[in-house]
């Protein structure tokens, strides 16, 4: 009984919330370094998913034919296809942008979003996709709950996305010249810096990250379609992102785990026919009551 | 001593709105030149230009004989022009040290040197070694001048520009910038500083005085400080060391005892000779 009201969803709820984390740190990096929330980042993990699907199962795209590579071949292409559908929105909307109100850059990148979902709807209309595990086996039995090994992939990707974004911006000359550029841009340059190299790394970095979630989400949660980054993953990373402090890549880690866990403990222990919607409602609550006690979230400051 | 930096008929403006109107000036290697004017006169504009914030319209910037005018600031940075804008514009979010460390962005590769530049920035800046792990941004205005100054110090410059290095300063820490500046240049560094202040005539060897984007007059900083008419004529005044170039309000009681109270550095000195002094003493400029 313990296991179906508390391991499960637990268990659950951090493979989840480790795929929030993922396009959380990549909302996170865009702020940083441009101060814009980027609407389109459900996208770049959608896009992940769809790349992943096709390259792994053979496609043919105008008299091209596509062999099947596989699921790794195709889980490298949904991460490369991320990351330049990231490069691509650097390159083509939001540096024309850079110039012009921050308000204008945030509404692009909605129309990003949306001219992604009908690209994706002509790849693959309004059907639902499964995507098969990279790693599959027997699961394990953990307080009496199975565990895939894809899932443990998940949490364990995001642990070194995490620190290793940690690691950049802590210690290396890019990561700190990326927070420079997000602080004084002029300044920056007048160090040397190139504002455009550093915007095309975050941007691809982001692209990738999404691209990583788009690859490995759907297997865990059953199924990706059109739209499926904005639908099922935006507003958890953002609430993740904003709980994490908005500037912070472990705070986007943790506020991923947070959002996840309470989502899923909602999900197991409220009954959804007395009370619809209450996963949504319950992490709300957990927003709300973060931001009151500490209003520049968990770990509100440059990471 | 050789032409370092030379400008010849430069036109710069913004939008359609001409600014600069094709002025020409040479900079001495090893000597510090004073850009003076009113708010207006083109003084921020002519360094943008010369460190590449801005495009030229027209003209010529030559840097050790070499075309420079058009040039990116990363490429000036390298070659050894550094520009330390107004307003300071330090990492707020970053410590003093990663302040410093991205200074030497260009040449991070440079261990060495960069090591010795370090030495050299915590010895003029005592202050930053002591506040190294502190968030620039809570740094005083001072401090962060200071730390504007050793981080353009840190990208090796053979040119330094400083816009402003006094503005909202109090008179004595106005005094220790300047000071510094001049041990800063007679370690060997060429520099430029944009000013209003007139008090940083003692600290130059030439000067330049700008008025709506061209230059008024040209001469030594020594020959501009001394001639009470020349100051008059073209600075409105105003003879101590934090005197602006226009018209500022008496000094505050504390502020005029802040002043008064300052390390003497023997203001009426030539700028030649204490240069010299300085040399000698290895602690050049500080009095």
């Amino acid at each position: 009984m313990l296991g179906v009201t508390l391991v499960t969803p637990i268990i659950l709820g951090l493979v989840q919330g480790a795929g929030f984390g993922l396009v959380a740190i990549g909302l996170v990096l865009i702020y940083k370094s441009t101060r814009v929330f980027n609407f389109a980042a459900g996208e770049f993990a959608t896009l992940g998913a769809f790349a992943s699907y096709h390259f792994s199962h053979g496609f043919n795209i105008l008299f091209i034919s596509i062999p099947k590579l596989g699921l790794w071949a195709g889980a490298v292409a949904g991460i490369a296809v991320g990351a330049a559908f990231g490069l691509l929105t650097e390159r083509f909307v939001v540096r024309p942008l850079s110039n012009r109100p921050k308000v204008t850059v945030l509404v692009a990148t909605a129309a990003i979003a949306t001219t992604a979902i009908a690209l994706e709807i002509v790849l693959g209309a309004t059907k639902s996709f499964r995507s098969g595990a990279l790693v599959s086996g027997h699961p394990f039995v953990l307080q009496g709950v199975s565990l895939l090994w894809q899932e443990l992939i998940v949490i364990f990707v995001l642990v070194l996305a995490g620190v290793g974004l940690a690691i950049f911006f802590g210690y290396t000359d890019l990561g700190l010249a990326t927070l420079a550029t997000s602080q004084e841009p002029t300044a920056s340059r007048l160090m040397g810096i190139r504002l455009n190299r550093i915007s095309m790394l975050t941007w691809g970095l982001a692209g990738a990250l999404g691209g990583l979630a788009g690859v490995l989400l759907p297997p865990v949660t059953g199924s990706f379609f059109a739209a499926y980054g904005t639908t099922d993953l935006l507003i958890a990373a953002f609430t993740a992102a904003v709980l994490g402090g908005m500037t912070s890549v472990p705070g986007a880690f943790l506020g991923g785990i947070l959002v996840g866990l309470v989502q899923n403990l909602a999900l197991s222990n409220v009954d959804q026919n007395h009370f619809p919607g209450a996963p949504a409602v319950a992490v709300l609550v957990v927003l709300i009551g973060v931001l009151v006690v500490r209003p520049t979230g968990i770990l509100g400051r440059e990471a | 001593m050789s032409v370092l930096l030379e400008i010849r008929g430069l036109e710069v403006g913004y939008g359609a709105i001409p600014v600069l109107q094709g002025i020409d000036f040479d900079v001495e290697e090893g000597k510090t030149t004073v850009l003076l004017g009113l708010n207006g006169a083109g003084k921020t504009t002519t360094v943008g230009a010369i460190s590449g914030l801005l495009k030229p319209w027209g003209g010529t910037i030559s840097f050790e004989g070499e075309r420079i005018d058009g040039l990116e600031p990363p490429a000036l940075v390298d070659r050894g022009v550094t520009l330390v804008p107004e307003g300071r514009r330090v990492f707020p979010a970053l410590s003093v040290a990663q302040n410093l460390r991205l200074g030497s962005w260009t040449k991070r590769k440079r261990g060495a040197e960069l090591k010795d530049a370090e030495e050299k920035v915590y010895d003029y800046f005592p202050i930053l070694l002591e506040r190294r792990t502190q968030m620039a941004g809570t740094l005083s205005g001072g401090q962060q001048q200071m730390l504007a100054v050793g981080r353009g110090l840190m990208s090796l410059p053979k040119l330094i520009l400083i816009d402003e290095a006094s503005l909202g300063l109090s008179p004595a820490l106005a005094k220790t910038v300047f000071n510094i500046v001049d041990r800063i240049n007679a370690d060997g560094t060429t520099v430029i500083i944009v000013e209003q202040n007139v008090g940083v005539l003692k600290h130059a060897d030439n000067a330049l005085v700008m008025e709506k984007g061209e230059i008024v007059y040209r001469g030594s900083g020594e020959e501009l400080r001394s001639g009470d008419e020349l100051r008059r004529t073209y600075l409105g005044g105003g003879d101590e060391e934090a005197a602006p170039a226009v018209a500022r309000p008496t000094p505050a009681p504390a502020q005029a005892a802040a002043q008064a109270s300052a390390p003497a550095t023997s203001d009426d000195e030539p700028r030649s000779r204490r240069r010299s002094r300085a040399r000698r003493a290895g602690k050049p400029g500080t009095g």
